[in-house]
């Protein structure tokens, strides 16, 4: 199993998490706590705000090269499918893998996602146990790419 | 004395005759043009059963969408009270009480935010159903019960129409009115909140703008904000539901209106908006 899990490997799993609900990024935060995953959690608010962050703009930090960015679909200013788009359509953040974590289980929605590429797609209310194995399958590859320099 | 008679005779078969064609003539073109107006009649009818059925297939496929969007906004904030429970139950059990507080709080702020969705729904599926009686209505009560209601703000009145008062629902006016000045408050960064509204009779319509000195919306935002639930900010820190501008937007096409916005970020936003009405004097 990997080592991020059993926390020897202090390198903390990045994560993106763009969600508009309080409630929401609790339950996520909350999970990885528990599941005694060592995090580095970056929360946004809307894709906007997302974007800011991972380009640094708009007076906010740039943040290191999240592992995963966890995606709601409904969110103010910019939703989730057209932050997809927009980060489709830009050659460096196009490599980030994203799962969809959003209350929707409509079919547009979840063909749309799968037309941006994404990693996979979860349906609210989370199931914790089979969330926190699909991230760590998630971290562990995307780490050991990282650390072959591979960008 | 003879061919008299038959003259007389072929004059008659002659006439009988004529009025024969005649008669037959216009009982067969009447009968044409009975059938051809039958045929328009018939056909202007078919027209509006398909365009009666096409309004209805309209509106049942709003209806569906309106609905969806409804549950799953409903179901969000549900899911935070369901969640909150859980982590206050698991902790409890665990021994564990520093997050208790914060959790109740978040799920009392839900229940209530529930509860304002659920009314901002009701109001909104209202506008339009039910025929509302309309009443004289002089703008200028309605201003003086913006300033009663707000009585921190600064609302300035520009009359650019008559004294008359105008005939609509006064309900309905008012809901418009009250709506646009309360988001100008929730959303304003001054250190007042200064309201212009003016009012201008263009024939058959009355123009009113409501301009504030917030912090402006950006344009590519324009038309979003009249869509239902939608919000510019996340709902946890305005509490708004996202309803209503889209209330404001239904009302005034109700009454043949048209609304749109002038802003942009740092200068402020003025809504303005036509409503279609009968002067009541």
């Amino acid at each position: 199993m990997p080592s991020l899990i059993r926390g020897r490997r202090v390198r903390p799993f990045r994560i993106l998490l763009v969600e508009d609900d309080v409630v929401d990024q609790m339950t996520v935060e909350r999970a990885f706590d528990r599941a005694k995953i060592i995090n580095e959690l970056f929360k946004a608010e809307n894709g906007v705000e997302a974007l800011e962050y991972m380009r640094g703009e708009n007076s906010k930090e740039k943040i290191p090269w999240p592992y995963i960015i966890l995606l709601d679909l409904n969110m103010p200013k910019m939703n989730g499918l057209e932050f997809l788009e927009e980060i489709r359509n830009d050659e460096t953040l196009a490599k980030v893998p994203v799962i969809v974590l959003t209350s929707s289980i409509r079919e547009e929605d979840i063909c749309e996602s799968y037309k941006q590429h994404v990693a996979g797609y979860i349906s609210k209310p989370v199931e914790l146990g089979d969330f926190i194995e699909k991230m760590a399958t998630f971290g562990t590859y995307w780490a050991m790419c990282e650390s072959c320099n591979e960008r | 004395m003879f061919s008299h008679t038959i003259g007389i005779i072929v004059a008659i078969i002659i006439f009988t005759a004529l009025l024969g064609v005649g008669a037959a003539l216009v009982i067969c073109c009447g009968a044409k043009h009975q059938n051809e107006r039958l045929k328009k009649v018939n056909d202007c009818l078919e027209e509006r059963v398909s365009e009666r059925t096409e309004e209805l297939e309209k509106s049942n496929a709003e209806l569906e969408q309106f609905a969806y969007v409804a549950s799953h906004d409903l179901k969000a904030p549900l899911r935070g009270v369901g969640n909150l429970a859980n982590w206050i139950e698991e902790d409890v059990r665990e021994g564990s009480f520093e997050k208790l507080s914060e959790y109740v709080m978040l799920m009392q702020r839900r229940v209530v935010f529930m509860e304002k969705l659920i009314d901002g729904l009701l109001e909104f599926s209202r506008v339009g159903r039910m025929h509302v009686e309309v009443e004289k209505v002089d703008i200028a009560d309605i201003i003086a019960e913006l300033r009663e209601e707000y009585p921190e703000i600064e609302i300035h009145f520009h009359r650019e129409c008559d004294q008359c008062p105008i005939l609509v629902n006064s309900l309905r006016i008012s809901q418009i009115f009250f709506n646009l000045v309360n988001n100008a408050v929730k959303y304003n960064d001054k250190e007042k909140t200064i309201i212009h509204i003016s009012c201008k009779a263009q024939e058959e319509y009355c123009q009113f703008t409501v301009a504030d000195n917030g912090p402006g919306i950006e344009p590519k935002y324009h038309e979003k904000i009249f869509q239902i639930f939608q919000t510019l900010q996340s709902k946890d820190d305005t509490n708004g539901t996202g309803i209503g501008l889209a209330l404001v937007k239904k009302i005034v096409e109700e009454y043949d209106g048209e609304i749109s916005v002038e802003s942009t970020e740092g200068k402020g936003t003025k809504f303005i908006f036509t409503i279609k009405f009968q002067p009541a004097c």
